[in-house]
């Protein structure tokens, strides 16, 4: 047996999902889509059923991937019974989807789920009367305290041992005409849904469906379509907006019916939104909590960095004392380790506070606000306000920018939100503009660098997004109540990117270092530098910059490191002028990404566009160091 | 009108999805359909998105897609409450 959970996005469904999930549950994909949905097997009343977590969509018309699989993976005979969870706070919307699943005309459960919610917005909901206008089971349901799952599962377990008859929701006369007509035309061959439900996604204009149903009864499109011109000229309007639209009245008047609207307790949820999405006072809350943000990251980082570095630094000295003698093997031993150290004394410092802090911000429902305010900015780049948050994610390590990149919905906006997020200087970076500008130039320098590194990625936006033919789709973006983050569900979703880190980028940064290890133990470093002596030259840099240039695409972190290392010393101010150490600095920030963002950009969006970022990396970085040495002369510095 | 030109604040009927297949399908899959109430709760300042109430959630719409879409004003703003 199997039992499909559906309803709209954070309506609960994969509370109560998790509620009952065993020991099997997995996630998958479904065939040619990125859509995903998890199974898993639960022992129901002596049985062993399968139960799905399909995709949270507020309709089944099958206008993105979501609503198109969710529709046929229910009209496929392997669904015994649909378990529709309703988000008893917004019940006309779900209602408007309840109704599509009652066209199919499978065994259905409504569970309506948040009464908790719903109680404190003051909202009754009268269950038996909802279940005699539909005459289908409805359940209560408060799937995250578990109360109603097991009954609700019982009622689901009975309705696909003995399935009852359903009746579908009534259309106007006009509408019901043309699916009578369209329905005969279907009789005695096999559709894909039910011949009714079929018929009426017909008249929606499914495009999928009706080049399917063409090749069984290729007489039915035309006549499809002939049913939506004659609908649409008596209606004034396309034929779907009119099912749409009746289809939504049906729900909202169903709403009416069942739903009392008591006396609402306002909280300090309701009055939030007036202060942070204000159109000055949520642009300075925004500067504010973002900065505290940094703040923090960068403090908890600073504090633990130190301790974890000399560490490391004990461990190299002791296995160089172990492995004397041994050259090479002490060369890849030292190399491997301090691939580790990288990631483990430089990377996490900064990465664990950031990725917790963003979960914090994620789940208290701050991120989908700041897409709000950032919109009308972002536009300016050619993308939209989601964009936002690879830009973000980019300050503390690009790997999970540009994995962010997947909540942007088409190709075009995450490459470019991509491209942009590599530009910005990760916590990597950050130790070379700190280490060297800061430290010896002095911080209003530094600043300057992230000023100069906002406005170019501006420039390089406009420039990209000018040269693409496509536009950006704009925003759209459902905005959920504040809500208190809960420690698990923040420490698991960092927990989840830390896991992408060291599956994804931390075996890169190893071998990075294992190989530049081996460079400088065969000698090859001084052909390094040879070869990229015409960029030192152009930038006016040393000779021995070089290495740790080329070397800054496998390890950023250690630009710095390993630029003490050729330049034989670690206090620059004895080898470098200050225009060098700037225009070097400036440089590390733009040029191509670290390997292990190289890889994720592979993996993410392919060879082409990975190669493409490196490329736009490198001319970005080589056109603003020059810009900036040339303006460094001209100032006298 | 357009639901850019509406006022912040009114209680609005959609009355038309946007013209573009792509957007009328990002719309509609937000749950927005044709003869729904809509209101509008607040918009960004530099032609940044609305701010949409729709069946009790909230829906931020950029503005190129908001000036798609047709509404027009709910006469008695009255009857709404309670």
């Amino acid at each position: 047996m199997r039992i499909a959970l559906v309803g709209q996005p954070n309506c609960g469904k994969s509370t109560l999902f998790n509620q009952v999930a065993g020991y099997k549950a997995h996630t998958g994909n479904f065939p040619g889509t990125t859509v995903a949905y998890t199974e898993s097997k639960v022992r129901l009343q002596g049985e062993v059923v399968d139960v799905v977590d399909l995709p949270g969509t507020y309709t089944l018309a099958g206008t993105n991937p979501a609503e198109r699989v969710t529709l046929r993976y229910l009209a496929s005979t392997d669904v015994d019974v649909i378990i529709n969870v309703l988000d008893a706070t917004h019940l006309s919307q779900g209602l408007d989807m309840t109704l599509e699943l009652l066209e199919l005309q499978r065994p259905l459960i409504l569970a309506v789920n948040l009464l908790d919610e719903a109680d404190r917005l003051g909202l009754r909901i009268d269950g038996p009367r909802l279940q005699r206008e539909l005459g289908v089971p409805v359940l209560p349901l408060v799937a995250s305290k578990g109360r109603g799952v097991r009954s609700l599962f019982n009622a689901a377990f009975q309705a696909a041992r003995n399935p009852q008859p359903i009746t579908r929701p009534r259309y106007g006369r006009d509408v019901e005409d043309a699916l009578a007509g369209l329905a005969e035309a279907l009789r005695g061959t096999t559709t894909p849904l039910h011949p009714e439900a079929t018929a009426l996604k017909l008249l929606e204009g499914d495009n999928e469906l009706a080049a399917e149903t063409e090749r069984t009864t290729p007489a039915l499109r035309p006549k499809a379509e002939q049913a939506q011109r004659d609908l649409a000229e008596r209606r004034g309007q396309p034929a779907r907006w009119v099912v749409w639209g009746e289809r939504h009245g049906l729900a909202g008047n169903l709403e009416h019916l069942v739903v009392t609207q008591g006396e609402r307790r306002t909280s300090w949820r309701d009055r939030l939104d007036d202060v942070l999405l204000h159109p000055v006072a949520g642009y300075l809350a925004l500067i504010l909590i973002l900065l505290a943000f940094f703040q923090v990251v960068y403090a908890t980082g600073n504090a633990v960095e130190p301790p974890l570095l000399a560490l490391f630094g004990t461990w190299t000295a002791r296995l160089h004392a172990t492995l004397a003698g041994q050259s090479l093997l002490d060369t890849v031993a030292i190399g491997l380790l301090q691939g580790v150290a990288g990631g483990a004394a430089i990377v996490m410092p900064y990465l664990i506070p950031f990725l917790l802090g963003l979960g914090f911000l994620e789940d208290i429902g701050y991120l989908p606000r700041l897409a709000f305010l950032m919109d009308a900015l972002m536009h300016r780049l050619g993308l939209h306000g989601k964009s936002v948050v690879p830009f973000i994610l980019g300050y503390g390590c690009s790997v999970p920018a540009v994995m962010s990149t997947r909540i942007l919905e088409n190709r075009r906006d995450r490459f470019l939100a991509a491209a942009l997020s590599t530009l910005i200087p990760c916590s990597a970076r950050l130790v070379v503009v700190f280490g060297l500008v800061a430290a010896y130039v002095g911080p209003w320098a530094a600043a300057a660098i992230y000023v100069l590194n906002l406005f170019m990625i501006a420039v390089t936006g406009r420039v990209l997004s000018g040269m693409m033919h496509e536009e950006s789709p704009g925003l759209i973006l459902e905005i959920p109540p504040y809500r208190l983050p809960a420690a698990r569900s923040v420490l698991a979703k960092a927990w989840y990117r830390v896991r992408e880190f060291m599956v994804e980028a931390w075996p890169a940064m190893i071998v990075g270092s294992l190989v530049l290890g081996l460079l400088t133990f065969f000698g090859m470093t001084r052909w390094l530098d040879l070869a990229a002596r015409p960029l030192t030259w152009v930038l006016g840099l040393p000779a021995a910059t070089g290495v740790p240039l080329a070397f800054g695409i496998l390890r950023k972190e250690l630009s710095l490191v390993m630029l003490g290392q050729a330049l034989g010393t670690l206090d620059f101010d004895l080898v470098l002028t200050q225009a060098q150490m700037i225009t070097f600095a400036v440089f590390v920030v733009f040029y191509v990404p670290c390997l292990a963002t190289l890889v994720v950009l592979r993996r993410e969006l392919g060879w082409r566009a990975m190669g493409s970022v490196a490329a736009l990396a490198t001319i970005v970085a080589l056109v603003v160091a020059l810009a900036v040495r040339g303006g460094l002369f001209l100032a006298g510095i | 009108m357009r639901l850019t030109d509406a006022r912040t604040g009114a209680q609005l009927t959609l009355q038309a999805l946007p013209v573009d297949p792509i957007a009328e399908g990002q719309v509609r899959s937000l749950g927005l359909a044709p003869g729904g109430a809509v209101r509008l709760l607040r918009r960004a300042p530099f032609h940044g998105p609305l701010l949409l109430e729709v069946g009790g959630r909230v829906i931020a719409l950029g503005w190129k897609i908001a000036s798609g879409l047709e509404v027009s004003p709910v006469p008695s703003p009255g009857s709404e409450s309670g």
